[in-house]
């Protein structure tokens, strides 16, 4: 006897199944063309500053269709993530994907009106470039820590 | 650059659709416990909402500054509840939020604050971002500060909302993005397929690594 909740998560299963594979077959096919992937490496590689990377990946998120569904960001994510993309990029590719995509934008306008989504959605934006700002800064703390408890030497 | 040009064109056929499937594998074996996980997770928690929210509350509205806004309970109910790692779709957190809003009295800026977090922190996101995570050597370090950060920046935002005195009334609900009826059905089977390979796939490797341990020895 199964409960109404499981039943229900079955039913989102079964939804999300979609854009599972799509995400899936998306994310291994990515790596294989030449051009996305040289153009990923420059624009997200560790080797481009984190800021631009960051502005970059929120706008890929924005407008990728995948981001709409954990199911269908999460696999591309971890094809950037296979191709060297900075931690910096993917992470801002998933946030600004789940919450901040342009179906999330839609639905923002539908529900609470175009003034508060249309300024919700750019201080979203905004918000987890900061988030950048902060992860970089953090990590060189970090690495700053780790050279002084003396690993180095 | 120029090895990846060398080392594509030099794959045989074979090889290359070996490595391709592989990699369908992995990500589909990263990916899919999680998704299901948080999805089932999700809708337990949201058969819980209605008792949550109504749960009575005393009434400190709106917030006139943000000493007030942090020692509120509604505050701390907010972000304790934005703050389970689980995916809410728009339309859930939305009306999440709105309960929240409605039932006490809490602004609107902290209601759409809520709405921001929850549709962002979700239990795939921090398992997949932790795997990715070990890549780079840094793991729960970043993690924390990933987390950090959603929570200062949402704070700003909501309090920037709820100075500017936003409503959050719901006005429609627009349509949802979807795939047509037969893309579901191809779906359904080609990921029925794939979690069959993949554990196939797991289940042996399993059985000749244990073979393989039982010669070690």
């Amino acid at each position: 006897m199964h409960q109404p909740w499981i039943n229900e998560g079955i039913i989102r299963c079964e939804e999300s199944i979609p854009w599972l594979v799509a995400g899936v077959v998306l994310a291994a096919i990515l790596p294989e063309i030449l051009v996305v992937n040289k153009l990923l490496h420059s624009r997200f590689g560790n080797d481009a500053p984190a800021v631009s990377a960051a502005v970059k990946a929120a706008l890929l998120g924005l407008f990728s269709p995948f981001s709409a569904s954990t199911g269908g960001s999460l696999p591309i994510a971890i094809s950037l993530a296979h191709m060297k993309c900075s931690c910096v990029a993917v992470t801002t590719f998933v946030m600004v994907g789940q919450a901040g995509g342009f179906d999330s934008f839609i639905l923002s306008l539908g529900f609470v009106g175009i003034p508060t989504g249309t300024l919700s959605i750019i201080l979203f934006h905004l918000l987890l470039i900061s988030n950048s700002f902060i992860w970089s800064f953090g990590s060189i703390i970090h690495w700053c820590l780790w050279w002084s408890c003396g690993v180095h030497s | 650059m120029h090895h990846h040009h060398n080392r594509r064109n030099g794959i045989p056929f074979g090889v290359w659709l070996q490595n391709f499937t592989l990699r369908v594998l992995d990500v589909f074996g990263r990916t899919v416990f999680v998704a299901f996980l948080n999805i089932f997770l999700t809708t337990f928690v949201l058969s819980l909402l209605p008792a949550i929210t109504s749960l009575p509350l005393s009434e400190t509205a709106p917030f006139g500054s943000w000493y007030e806004l942090l020692r509120s309970f509604q505050f701390r109910l907010s972000i304790l509840a934005a703050c389970i790692p689980l995916q809410l779709n728009e339309q859930e957190s939305l009306d999440f939020a709105l309960r929240l809003v409605g039932n006490h009295n809490i602004t609107s800026g902290l209601g759409f604050g809520v709405f921001l977090l929850s549709s962002t922190m979700s239990l795939a996101t921090l398992f997949v971002l932790a795997d990715i995570y070990s890549r780079f050597a840094r793991g729960l370090t970043t993690l924390i500060y990933l987390v950090g950060a959603t929570l200062i920046s949402t704070l700003q935002l909501t309090y920037a909302l709820d100075y500017l005195e936003l409503d959050l009334i719901p006005r429609y609900a627009p349509p949802m993005l979807s795939f047509p009826l037969w893309f579901k059905d191809y779906a359904k089977i080609t990921a029925a397929l794939i979690a069959f390979v993949c554990i196939c796939k797991n289940s042996l490797s399993w059985f000749f690594f244990s073979k393989e341990k039982v010669k070690l020895e």
